[in-house]
């Protein structure tokens, strides 16, 4: 059972892959609509820079709504346990909640880039496709896996803990839940907003 | 844990698969844009301003990619030390004669380093290695050349008001003259053309008549000629009469060969006897 509480299943990776395709669709309509671009080959290597940056958090919002409520309640499942027990539940789930988050990544990227070359047609697909992974800047890439992974970790940790706490102090599971997705959205829109201030702009930012 | 894992297992793992490969392609795709699969050649140059270069921006020879800056230093004397990757398929293209300088097409583009091909080194065995310097050539920037037109365009603002002044000076008393002068020619034309008229009448009736004068001329020079044939005939046939007469040939002297008794015709007459130079009478 609590090996089953977080997996990589068809309904994330659809979920990762609806929210790369709409993020990059949206960004490239805004910047050729209203923003009037029209260097579509430009608009498409910001859209999907962009959409780079903001994928750890959208990953780990998928995960979170997702996974969430199995992990509160794997964590007031493990309340009778001392702590040691829940590290070593914590570990485990780790080693496949963050390499989940980190799979999910890939996909949400790759649908980015088809929508981003289906929206706005510059060259034939392919010569766009490699233009497109060309142009992702691969300090983006890696910043990105690194904060989807610190995040998945975040998140397993902050869920289980509320459960925990919920199953302590006898509260329902609903309430831990709401707790649980609040702490976790607030610490991770602080944790993106340090590393935004505090890294190089070229690295954290995407500009080359 | 009695739950049926396997199927999720493989789920799970095909998926974490075709993520990794997915992570891959990106890496690859990356990669081959930044030349990090390929053999590389690097070469460096020095500035004294780093101004415009940026570290990744593209290297190209003859307006296509071949590598890009690796890494630009601040030296101790102030000079600016760039690094260059160049795909090592591209060597052939760069020699010692290769210039490096930093362009930019059109107004609104990335700049880039363009590196000049040196062709004369084609076949020769003299090739650059890694690490070797190229020599850089400052391109002037915008800004450069926005000053350069500024600077001139007080010059060029005066020339064109004084070539402005000549224009409205000259201009309206040549056009005058031009009128003038077309008016002239004008009138000129007129006046042959009533002069052409005028005696191409008489001298076509001038003409007519040394054409009738003439066909007259020639009809009485052919009577004449006429006339002096027959006369001709006429006076022949009177000598040939008056040469059979017995008066004459009792006058002639003894010996003398006897006439021969047809005549000559006219132009045997004049023609010398053969053998005998000089016409001179042939003797036995």
């Amino acid at each position: 059972m609590a090996r089953q509480a977080t997996r990589l299943d068809r309904g994330l990776v659809g979920l990762a892959m609806l929210a790369g395709a709409s993020m990059s669709m949206g960004f490239i309509q805004l910047l050729a609509g209203p923003l009037e671009q029209v260097a579509n080959l430009s608009v498409q290597v910001l859209a999907l820079q962009t959409t780079a940056m903001a994928a750890p958090l959208v990953v780990s919002l998928v995960l979170l709504l997702r996974e969430g409520p199995a992990l509160v309640a794997l964590g007031s499942r493990l309340a009778q346990r001392p702590q040691a027990w829940l590290l070593r539940r914590w570990r485990q789930q780790a080693v496949r909640l963050i390499p989940t988050a980190m799979g999910l990544l890939p996909y949400l990227l790759a649908a980015a880039m088809v929508s981003a070359t289906l929206t706005k047609p510059e060259l034939n697909t392919l010569t766009e496709l490699r233009f497109l992974v060309g142009n992702l800047n691969p300090e983006i890439l890696v910043l990105a896996l690194v904060k989807t992974s610190l995040f998945a970790g975040l998140i397993l940790w902050i869920t289980l803990q509320q459960g925990r706490h919920a199953q302590t102090l006898q509260l329902a599971a609903s309430a831990a839940l709401s707790r649980a997705i609040s702490v976790s959205i607030a610490l991770l829109l602080g944790l993106d907003l340090i590393f935004v201030l505090l890294l190089d702009p070229s690295v954290s930012g995407g500009v080359s | 844990m009695g739950h049926p894992r396997r199927p999720l297992d493989l789920e799970h793992w095909s998926l974490l698969s075709g993520a990794a490969a997915l992570l891959s392609l990106l890496v690859l795709g990356m990669g081959a844009q930044r030349n990090w699969w390929n053999r590389n050649l690097e070469l460096s140059f020095r500035t004294y301003s780093a101004a415009r270069l940026q570290e990744g921006m593209a290297v190209k020879i003859s307006g296509h990619p071949v590598g890009r800056v690796q890494r630009i230093r601040l030296l101790n004397d102030a000079q600016v030390h760039v690094t260059l990757e160049i795909a090592a398929s591209r060597e052939s293209l760069v020699g010692r004669r290769s210039r490096a300088t930093v362009t930019q097409d059109g107004l609104i583009n990335r700049p880039y380093i363009a590196i000049s091909p040196d062709l004369n080194r084609l076949g020769n065995r003299d090739r650059l290695s890694s690490g070797d310097t190229l020599i850089f050539e400052n391109s002037p920037d915008l800004a450069t050349i926005i000053k350069e037109v500024a600077s001139s365009r007080v010059p060029l603002q005066q020339m064109i008001t004084r070539a402005a002044g000549l224009v409205e000076r000259r201009v309206p008393r040549s056009l005058d003259q031009l009128d003038r002068t077309l008016g002239s020619g004008e009138r000129l034309a007129n006046l042959l053309e009533r002069e052409v008229a005028q005696g191409s009448g008489s001298l076509q009736g001038r003409v007519s008549r040394a054409t009738d004068n003439l066909e007259q001329t020639l009809s009485t020079l052919q009577t004449t000629l006429v006339e002096i044939q027959s006369l001709a005939r006429s006076s022949n046939s009177l000598l040939q009469g008056i040469r059979r007469s017995w008066l004459i040939q009792l006058l002639e002297p003894a010996g003398t060969p006897p006439l021969n008794p047809t005549p000559p015709g006219p132009g045997s007459a004049m023609k010398p006897a053969a053998g005998c130079p000089g016409g001179a009478p042939c003797r036995d």
